[in-house]
């Protein structure tokens, strides 16, 4: 009986639809691609508060959220001169027609209060200024010191409510230090935010340190050293400052990188003449070999769900990409565009594998999908290697050299970053030559 | 079976339904056999053409009773055309035919080569600023030839719409051809004549459709450029983060609902389950509701306002609108 009532009322509503009306429908096709531009007014700040106090630190804040938000390439903010409204706590309604007046598409609303000597409180709310909306709003009460670190956040909410994706400013990153002749290269492990602030060197530079990795809660970084000239996997704890090797092996190991969850490192390991990949378990220490061919077999990466891994190979005869499962089996080359391909990264977010592409005497970093399609070039130069997910998965770091000068000197190291769109390529400024740059996760996520 | 009970229980109020009913569950095959050629028959006869979203077919099609078609007293011109060419012709002869106006009403910028005819009705004081801008605001966008002057523009409309009738032999569009067909017959009549040397009055002109037929809805004439006119406005007004995950593959539909002046009265993004599930998408869906209200605040520049101007008749028609935005297909600006 149910199905016969079913059969009919499927029919009345099919003789129904064919009776409704058509709606006139407009397609658009493509748009405009600019930073978002933004309202930031000076942010409001408490009653009780010790009026310079407060006002040095909103300003404080509000130049730090400005710059990571202007800094990513996606927004602007508005000349502050332009601005109609001045807000004086954080409960007064945004005038929308006054914003709209100026073409801000959004506006973040601040304020700060003291709750003692040392703690605050920052309040924000970001409005949607077209649709008279209000998309977010967060209060903060930290401790006076960590207020750098309050307004990245705030800056990565804002970049999350509104690019719909996580931001990636509550981060740090970890670099090789360059210093000395060419001939007589001193590199050190340092370590900075992301936006350069806070930097310090983590190693001496007795030992050569090259290819530095996070850890994905953060507390360890893994990198190769050469110790007594032989190089060796370690683990650096970033709080106690104390430094491990990584088991012993037979031959040389290098290019080390952390499994997503952590608890597995893979690396390659070359040894009478082959190099092949490993995964070794970090809490058992045991090794495990995932291929085993007689070229060359280097640089692995996981993907985000830890189920495939990303390297390069030259058993074609030149260097190309090539994707296995986790264990090993189903390899497949991936690259087949000109040039040799190294050092893949797969992103963080998994849309996207990263590469250095050297080509007609050309370096690039480039992107392509895990199944090999849609090669992108994003940077070129006369070196550019290595490249670096942040942690959203948006940005390439990297790291470029400049072609030696007329007395054969080689050029100054020096990081970047890229949006994957191509644009926004950024300096990041450090106090000595860099290279090797590698992004952490999100402070916040730990 | 205690549905079907309680079901026949409240249909006993009604003895001839409830025989009719009864009868129709004892011999469910036959009622069954009888729904489904129905639905075949429907399948077949309707047009389902005619509901589908794609570009072209959002225009209805023209289904004009000609037994039923009378060509009334006064023109079922929007006032806006007939009051522009008055008030620059003065109180001269600007009676052509009334279908001839509402197809030049509807020139298209490119394909047709006319121009825009004004805006009037109601806010008449104005009518020759807001042809202006609309002009203005169609040659910044298309490549549409310059505007000639209003008489000829309004002849030369005429010409080049029964040329396209004559050459084209009617391909793309029946109704316009059925107006050339009439404009002909009425000239033969001497009917055009005695109209057009009547002097006019701008205020007196009211608007009434054709009598009888489906023909008479300006909307029917809102061309494929007039369309992609809208399109591309509001694709100017569209920010997209173009790095955003999946965004080649997304598309947002937001709903329109409209003033009759032609502002936004409301945007609403469709597809809600995915919005609050999924933050890429509820970004570029916020994108594109505000490249809806941007575009709107341009005031006299708005996209939306072509319907308020020149089909300010046919509000029933445009009060509503789907919008379609589609990030990739048309590529990142």
């Amino acid at each position: 009986m149910t199905k016969k009532i079913v059969f009919f009322a499927f029919l009345f509503v099919l003789l129904a639809s064919g009776s409704a009306k058509a709606e006139l429908s407009i397609d658009i096709t493509g748009a405009r691609s600019e930073p978002m531009a933004i309202g930031l007014p000076e942010f409001s700040i408490g009653e009780n508060s010790a009026k310079s106090d407060a006002k040095k630190m909103a300003q404080k804040i509000a130049r730090v959220i400005e710059e990571d938000l202007s800094g990513s390439g996606l927004f602007r903010t508005l000349d502050p001169l332009s601005y109609l409204q001045s807000f004086k706590g954080i409960e007064d309604a945004p005038a929308f027609v006054d914003w709209q007046a100026i073409s801000a598409e959004a506006l973040i609303q601040g304020h700060v209060d003291y709750l003692s000597k040392k703690q605050i409180r920052v309040s924000v709310r970001l409005w949607d200024v077209y649709a008279a909306q209000e998309m977010y709003s967060a209060t903060l009460e930290i401790d006076e010191k960590g207020w750098r670190r309050s307004a990245h956040m705030i800056a990565d909410a804002v970049y999350k409510r509104i690019t719909g994706e996580d931001g990636y400013f509550d981060t740090r990153i970890v670099y090789i230090a360059e210093t000395g002749p060419a001939l007589n290269r001193i590199k050190r492990l340092a370590i900075m935010d992301q936006d350069g602030e806070n930097h310090q060197f983590l190693t001496d530079g007795l030992n050569l340190v090259l290819t530095p990795r996070f850890s994905p809660n953060m507390q360890q970084i893994t990198y190769m050293s050469y110790y007594n000239d032989t190089p060796r996997v370690y683990l650096f704890d970033i709080e106690t400052g104390k430094q491990q090797i990584v088991g012993d092996f037979p031959g040389m190991t290098f290019a080390p990188r952390f499994s997503p969850d952590g608890q597995k490192l893979i690396m390659s390991m070359a040894d009478n003449g082959k190099t092949d990949i490993f995964e070794m378990n970090l809490n058992t220490r045991v090794i495990r070999q995932l291929t085993r061919s007689s070229a060359i077999d280097t640089s692995p990466s996981y993907s985000p769900d830890g189920k495939q891994i990303v390297f390069n190979s030259d058993r074609s005869g030149a260097q190309q990409l090539y994707v296995m499962d986790a264990n090993g089996k189903n390899v497949k080359r991936i690259s087949f565009g000109n040039g040799r391909y190294a050092t893949p990264v797969w992103s963080p977010r998994g849309d996207y594998i990263a590469f250095t592409k050297m080509a007609g005497g050309k370096f690039y970093i480039g992107v392509m999908f895990p199944d090999g399609r849609g090669e992108r070039l994003v940077a070129e130069g006369y070196l550019v290697e290595a490249p670096t997910w942040s942690p959203n998965g948006r940005i390439l770091m990297y790291f470029r050299q400049d072609a030696p000068n007329k007395k054969g000197i080689p050029g100054a190291t020096k990081i970047y970053a890229v949006d994957i769109t191509g644009y926004n390529e950024r300096r990041l400024i450090t106090p000595v030559d860099a290279s090797d740059p590698a992004w952490s996760p999100l402070l916040s996520h730990r | 079976m205690g549905l079907r009970r309680s079901f026949f229980i409240r249909l006993r109020h009604c003895p001839f339904l409830f025989k009719t009913v009864q009868a129709a569950f004892d011999n469910l095959p036959i009622v069954m056999s009888l729904s489904l050629h129905l639905l075949a028959v429907f399948l077949l006869t309707y047009d389902f053409s005619s509901e589908s979203k794609s570009d072209v077919v959002s225009v209805p099609m023209f289904v004009v009773d000609l037994s039923q078609v009378k060509v009334a007293e006064i023109t079922n011109l929007p006032p806006k055309l007939t009051k522009s060419a008055s008030q620059k012709t003065g109180k001269k002869s600007v009676r052509t035919s009334a279908y001839s106006k509402a197809s030049a009403q509807s020139a298209k910028p490119e394909s047709r080569g006319g121009a825009k005819s004004g805006s009037g009705g109601k806010k008449q004081s104005s009518g020759a600023m807001l042809e202006n801008d609309l002009n203005k605001m169609l040659k910044s966008v298309t490549t549409a030839p310059k505007k000639a002057e209003a008489p000829s523009d309004v002849q030369m409309v005429n010409s080049v719409r029964s040329s396209g009738t004559q050459s084209g032999g009617g391909s793309d569009d029946p109704f316009k051809t059925l107006l050339a067909s009439v404009d002909g017959i009425k000239s033969g009549m001497g009917y055009a004549d005695a109209q057009t040397e009547a002097e006019v009055d701008a205020d007196e002109i009211v608007t009434e459709g054709i009598e009888g037929g489906q023909g008479g809805s300006y909307m029917q004439e809102l061309s494929v450029s007039e369309k992609d006119l809208i399109g591309i406005k509001l694709r100017e007004c569209w920010n997209l983060d173009a790095g955003v995950r999946g965004v080649q593959n997304m598309l947002i539909e937001i709903r329109v609902f409209l003033d009759k002046d032609g502002t936004v009265k409301d945007a609403k993004i469709l597809n809600k389950t995915k919005y609050n599930k999924d933050a890429a998408f509820r970004s570029v869906a916020e994108s594109a509701r505000r490249a809806v209200y941007i575009c709107d605040k341009k005031n006299e520049e708005s996209p939306f306002r072509l319907f308020s101007k020149n089909y300010e008749e046919a509000y029933d028609t445009w009060k509503t609108l789907l919008l379609r935005f589609n990030p990739f297909d048309g590529g990142v600006i």
